[in-house]
């Protein structure tokens, strides 16, 4: 493994059975996460980008270890030391769960109304055996200033702040205790537009000065494309395609990866990008179709692919995707 | 030729009279609708957009009070109707919703009723404005279930809106909101809980059916990639007040109120170098409660001059033909 991986996740499998009937026989699975392959370097981003359903939330919390896989490894690079997560339990847990922690979509949900922010963010410092008592409250002022919240505020109640405020409550939390990776899970979603811009610099500022590793997931292109170094594009829980940011909007090789770049409305009236649009629905997870899970949507499908599910591989340096016909393909990437 | 015109505001108001004060959702709004021409109305969480799109359809709730002019040319005929004079549910009011102007939501589970089906609940609009035939409904309800492209309509126009995906919820209201053949359609935000490729279906669902019925729609988000996509002029909206007006075009490539060029600048664009900083506005949206005079921008404008922009009202000036913008410091 590469001295600067922060994290490698191989084959990782999360199957959700589905019991039916009154003795709740497993009839099936919803496959969430279904065989995924991925990279992380340290003080980069991986963006994982795909729509509503298609696992990346179950991804997120695999790898975190909030819900166990069903199978795969997850190897994070934790001082040096290549440590696999996936078949730890908690015990072994404990002590490394304070490299990795989460910034979360909802501002509203994601903080307890009736702590207050110091107990909210020192909390994780106080979990992880980090600090107490007036060192505590020196790390968490230190914290606030760090994302830009003003320090004396440290005794109110979460009700008391706005949405961009709360974020920047959840993110300073997520700093506690100096993780090397975090997980940001839509965590400017629920932003309105001008405080969005706020965040994305809070965080990429956070990356360039503590070397933070982000998955950050997403539904919203053009945040991915600003925040990250590399791009995942999920679909029906396998990845489809990834590749560096510029690359992948330049010259996908996916037909779905074409597709959802097509789709972004451009703040531009004069715009004459050809918009792919899609037929059907998305793949259903518990019964998805034979072969390549995209072919009933795809206007390049062929035979093989109603088949054959297609390999993942390296297409170019730097460029993986899934898909039969990636080669002959020339698909429309973004004007850039 | 001149552009028909549908609808005409004029200095809307809206107050919400509540314990802690006056909140002025909408503070002075002028625009006007043109026949077959999209109005994008955009601006962030509180600027008064979807109070405005309420205010029309005269379903403002309570405690909010509606001042000003709302007429509407029913038949493209010389004599408009006060809709801001009509009483929320006279016969006058309720034959105008919903025939004639028709409103459609970001959360199609609010527009729908749980416990009916949706063929139920589109008919119902038919046989309240249109026809007393029900055979005659289902059939118009059908084949408006097949015009916005919802698979298997046979099947659907029984089904409960819970059965259906968001992508064809939304669907399914847009064709209860179009089955009446509405002169005008306000959108609230109809795209913005869809995945990015269904919110490309349904847009361009809406763009053929503008072109197929001629209708105007009244387009309200705070997405700015749509507004590109979708509207013929803009209005941007901040603090209860429309602070920038003009075509899309315009809007795009020569802003001039501050607040509009600084939301230009700050979102994340596809073409811009990747992991540069944005340029935030600083500051948040403040809420109009017990504002004073003075430009609601004033405490997060760049180029503010105390002494003028906070304690006058800037009036809406037409800096070039169609292009009307409320700032001291660019008249």
């Amino acid at each position: 493994m590469n001295n600067n991986l922060v994290l490698e996740v191989k084959s990782l499998k999360k199957y959700f059975p589905i019991k039916t009937g009154f003795w709740k026989k497993t009839t099936g699975y919803v496959k969430a996460v279904d065989d995924i392959n991925l990279k992380v370097y340290e003080g980069q981003t991986l963006g994982l980008v795909g729509e509503s359903g298609c696992g990346k939330t179950t991804l997120g919390k695999c790898i975190l270890k909030a819900i166990e896989p069903t199978s795969g490894s997850i190897v994070f690079n934790i001082g040096g030391n290549l440590v696999d997560v996936a078949s730890m339990d908690e015990k072994e847990l404990r002590p490394i769960r304070k490299n990795m922690q989460m910034i979360f979509q909802d501002p509203y949900s994601s903080l307890d109304p009736r702590m207050t922010i110091l107990d909210i963010i020192g909390e994780p410092l106080i979990v992880n055996k980090i600090a107490k008592g007036t060192e505590l409250v020196d790390r968490v002022k230190e914290l606030m200033e760090i994302v830009g919240l003003d320090s004396r505020y440290l005794k109110r109640y979460p009700h008391a702040f706005s949405g961009g405020q709360r974020q920047r409550i959840g993110i300073a939390r997520a700093l506690a205790t100096n993780p090397k990776f975090i997980v940001c899970d839509e965590a400017v979603s629920a932003l309105d537009v001008s405080v969005r811009s706020q965040i994305l610099n809070l965080l990429l500022d956070l990356q360039e000065r503590f070397k933070i590793s982000y998955l950050f997931i997403s539904h919203d292109l053009s945040v991915i494309h600003h925040v990250s170094h590399w791009v995942a594009v999920m679909y029906v829980g396998k990845i489809v395609e990834m590749a560096k940011t510029e690359q992948l909007f330049k010259n996908p090789k996916h037909p779905y990866t074409e597709a959802l770049l097509s789709a972004i409305p451009k703040p531009d009236p004069r715009s004459k990008i050809r918009r792919i649009i899609l037929t059907g629905e998305v793949a259903n997870p518990a019964n998805p179709p034979e072969g390549c899970y995209f072919h009933p949507r795809c206007r390049f499908a062929q035979d093989i692919c109603h088949k054959e599910a297609p390999a993942w591989r390296e297409i170019e340096e730097n460029h993986y995707v899934a898909c039969h016909f990636a080669e002959q393909l020339t698909l429309q990437g973004v004007e850039m | 030729m001149k552009t028909e015109v549908l609808l005409e505001v004029k200095d809307l108001k809206t107050y919400f009279y509540l314990d802690e004060g006056i909140l002025k959702a909408v503070n002075g709004v002028d625009f006007s609708i043109k026949k077959g021409k999209t109005l994008g109305l955009v601006g962030e969480s509180g600027c008064g957009k979807s109070v405005t799109a309420q205010a029309i359809l005269n379903i403002v709730p309570k405690p909010g009070k509606v001042e000003g002019e709302i007429l509407f040319y029913k038949d493209g005929s010389g004599q408009p109707i006060d809709l801001a004079q009509l009483p929320p549910f006279s016969k006058e009011m309720r034959e105008i919703r919903g025939a004639h102007i028709a409103m459609i939501f970001q959360e199609p589970m609010k527009a729908f009723h749980p416990m009916y089906t949706i063929g139920n609940q589109i008919m119902e609009a038919l046989l309240l404005h249109v026809t007393d035939d029900k055979k005659q409904a289902r059939e118009i309800t059908l084949d408006m279930l097949k015009r916005v492209g919802i698979s298997n309509p046979q099947q659907r126009i029984d089904e409960y809106p819970h059965q259906l995906s968001g992508g064809m919820r939304q669907r399914a209201m847009i064709a209860m909101a179009l089955c009446c053949h509405p002169s005008i359609l306000i959108a609230d935000e109809p795209t913005t809980a869809l995945d990015v490729t269904v919110q490309a279906q349904v847009l361009e669902l809406m763009r053929d059916l503008q072109a197929e019925l001629g209708m105007s729609v009244i387009f309200i988000t705070h997405d700015l990639g749509i507004i590109a996509e979708m509207a013929d002029e803009v209005a941007v909206m901040y603090l209860g007040r429309i602070v920038e007006q003009c075509d899309v075009e315009t809007l795009f490539y020569e802003p001039v109120h501050p607040y509009t060029r600084a939301l230009l600048n700050s979102i994340p664009k596809v073409g811009t170098t990747p992991r540069t900083k944005l340029s935030a506005i600083e500051g948040t949206v403040p809420v109009p409660l017990n504002i004073g005079k003075g430009c609601g921008f004033y405490s997060r404008c760049k180029e503010a001059k105390e002494g003028l922009c906070n304690t006058e009202d800037p009036p809406m000036v037409e800096i070039s033909p169609n292009h009307f913008v409320r700032c001291f410091l660019n008249e």
